[in-house]
């Protein structure tokens, strides 16, 4: 499984997609400097920008950013191997194939946790670093705990993308509706319908929200719609997450067990 | 050690890969023979686990071949297609496939070494593997199918796109293992490349075998098709009078200037044994002895027709 799982590792950031995915995780560092060069020129109003990250990294990463790189990535964890053809290889060894799954889960995660991570970093660096050095090391617990969002939120949806990913033939529309269809409108409805979200349960993990909702001096008001209420405790958040990715990961190993992967082939 | 399809049959939805196909396949080199769309791949990819079958059963050593992950220790399997991971160079493929078996850094080396070694590959084996050329892939394919020594080893199509050289070097290699009591299973549709390899055969055509066994005694079976015999001999007009006389022998053609006659007989064996004879008793020299019907071509376009 070691071996498997840093085999699988390298090849994540040796593999083509890699570039493609990086240059997606720019895109939020690219508006974040975008905003603050607009902010400054067309309002006088001075902004606290360190108090923004968290709902601006909210926005970019774990409504956006965060569920479209898992998707991506997620469900094609079998079918990127299925595509080359190499799955042929790797289901000739002697090693169970819910091993296989698995370990390409976990390198998926961990590469897209380190670059998201980046990522973060740096649009937390230049919303911060312009109130100061001191602002942005003061900060940076903030920044810590979102990371952690980002690498839990990884988790759930690599897993349960892996999983569309293994039962549908085009897991990418079905995954691009449950973001931005499902998880889009769903989670900001009154009621109990947005427990059946995932990124409800990311937004109560994710620190400092309501302070932000109560900075009086916050201009750009347009991005509250986001913020969901705090109705569900971290730890409640954490169980139904970890639940949720271990029953994914289960679904998706015993699928991979089951179904025979017919590739491309003159009989 | 043994590969068993019973009554297997894999279907595609409504297209049928195999069909009811029993086979057995036993230590030593097994060419698995027919055209495109005969199955060959199909049979290939039952025998190592990566099809489940639609009816009936593959078995290695008598344990079921489908998700059986353990049986795979002792399988040494080079697909087809030209599948990689591009960014690798020769050697990291061939040992990260061959560390995949459990085997250590230290034991993976090594064997990745000797079986580069083997193919003849140690001097590209740093290059990448998008560089190779078509013989070099497939060499490098067949080098992390043979770097754990596997008692069974299955190869589809490994000929493929091989300068003669290579081919040559290929064939030889292929041959050692066979001679190592280990099962190697070659799938080919170029007859000539599994008749220098070996003279066992399963002759597959639209999801059938056709024929199972040696070449020759497969060709003793279909007694219902003449076999051509072609004699160089000293005397033409005398072995084709002595041999009209027979009832197996169906038609005689000769060339007096070539001393040459081409003899269609239903019973080869009985045939065989009576030209030595005939030949004494008339006082007739044998230069010559040859059935260009006793090659997998003949039997082969026979069968499939």
């Amino acid at each position: 499984m070691l071996y498997l799982l840093r085999f699988f590792t390298i090849n994540s950031f040796k593999n083509k997609k890699f570039t493609g995915i990086a240059a997606l995780c720019a895109l939020p560092v690219v508006f974040t400097l975008l905003f603050i060069v607009l902010y400054s020129l067309f309002t006088e109003q001075e902004i606290n920008f360190s108090a923004l990250f968290p709902k601006i990294s909210l926005l970019l990463y774990v409504h956006f950013l965060l569920p479209l790189v898992s998707l991506f990535l997620g469900s094609a964890v079998i079918g990127d191997e299925r595509e080359e053809q190499t799955l042929s290889y790797l289901l000739t060894r002697p090693v169970p194939r819910a091993r296989i799954i698995q370990a390409k889960l976990l390198s998926s995660w961990v590469m897209l946790s380190v670059i998201l991570n980046i990522s973060l970093f740096f649009s937390y660096s230049i919303l911060t670093i312009g109130s100061g050095i001191s602002h942005w090391s003061s900060s940076l617990l903030i920044f810590i705990k979102s990371g952690a969002v980002l690498v839990t939120g990884a988790a759930v949806y690599l897993s349960l993308f892996a999983l569309v990913g293994g039962l549908l033939k085009r897991p990418v529309v079905a995954g691009l509706f449950f973001i931005f269809g499902w998880e889009a409108s769903v989670a900001f409805l009154p009621g109990k319908i947005k427990y059946a979200t995932i990124v409800h349960y990311l937004h109560s993990l994710y620190p400092s929200l309501n302070q932000i909702n109560n900075t009086q001096n916050l201009k750009a008001n347009i991005l509250n719609f986001i913020v969901s209420v705090k109705n569900i405790s971290p730890l409640k958040s954490i169980i139904v997450l970890t639940a949720i990715t271990g029953i994914c990961i289960f679904a998706a190993s015993l699928l991979l067990s089951i179904k025979e992967y017919r590739l491309d082939q003159n009989q | 050690m043994k590969i068993e399809s019973i009554k297997l049959s894999k279907w595609y939805g409504q297209v049928i890969g195999v069909n009811n196909l029993n086979c057995s396949v036993e230590p030593g080199i097994t060419g698995l023979l027919g055209p495109n769309g005969a199955g060959k791949t199909t049979l290939i990819r039952l025998m190592t686990g990566q099809l489940r079958p639609s009816k009936g059963s593959v078995r290695i050593n008598g344990e079921e071949v489908w998700n059986n992950h353990r049986l795979f220790k002792n399988i040494g399997y080079a697909p087809e297609k030209d599948a990689f991971w591009s960014h690798m160079t020769g050697e990291e493929f061939v040992y990260s496939l061959t560390r995949m078996y459990g085997f250590d850094h230290d034991q993976a080396s090594a064997m990745t070494k000797k079986a580069i070694e083997t193919v003849e590959m140690t001097e590209s084996k740093d290059k990448k593997i998008a560089g190779y050329s078509k013989g070099m892939r497939q060499r490098i394919k067949i080098a992390q199918a043979i770097s754990t020594d596997p008692d069974i080893l299955i190869l589809d199509e490994p000929l493929n796109g091989m300068d003669p050289i290579g081919r040559r070097s290929v064939i030889d290699l292929i041959r050692k293992m066979g001679k190592m009591e280990k099962i190697v299973v070659v799938s080919s549709h170029i007859l000539h490349e599994i008749e220098e390899m070996t003279d066992t055969i399963i002759l597959m055509s639209h999801g059938r075998v056709l024929a199972q066994g040696n070449i020759y005694e497969i060709r003793e079976l279909i007694d219902t098709h003449p076999l051509k015999v072609v004699i160089r001999c000293s005397n033409v007009d005398v072995l084709t009078a002595k041999l009209m006389e027979y009832e197996d022998v169906k038609s005689v053609q000769f060339d007096r200037e070539q001393n040459q006659l081409m003899v269609e007989t239903v019973k080869p064996s009985e045939f065989h044994k009576r030209i030595p004879e005939l030949a004494l008793k008339n006082n007739i020299s044998i230069y010559s002895l040859y059935s260009p019907d006793e090659n997998l071509e003949a039997v082969f376009s026979y069968l499939v027709r």
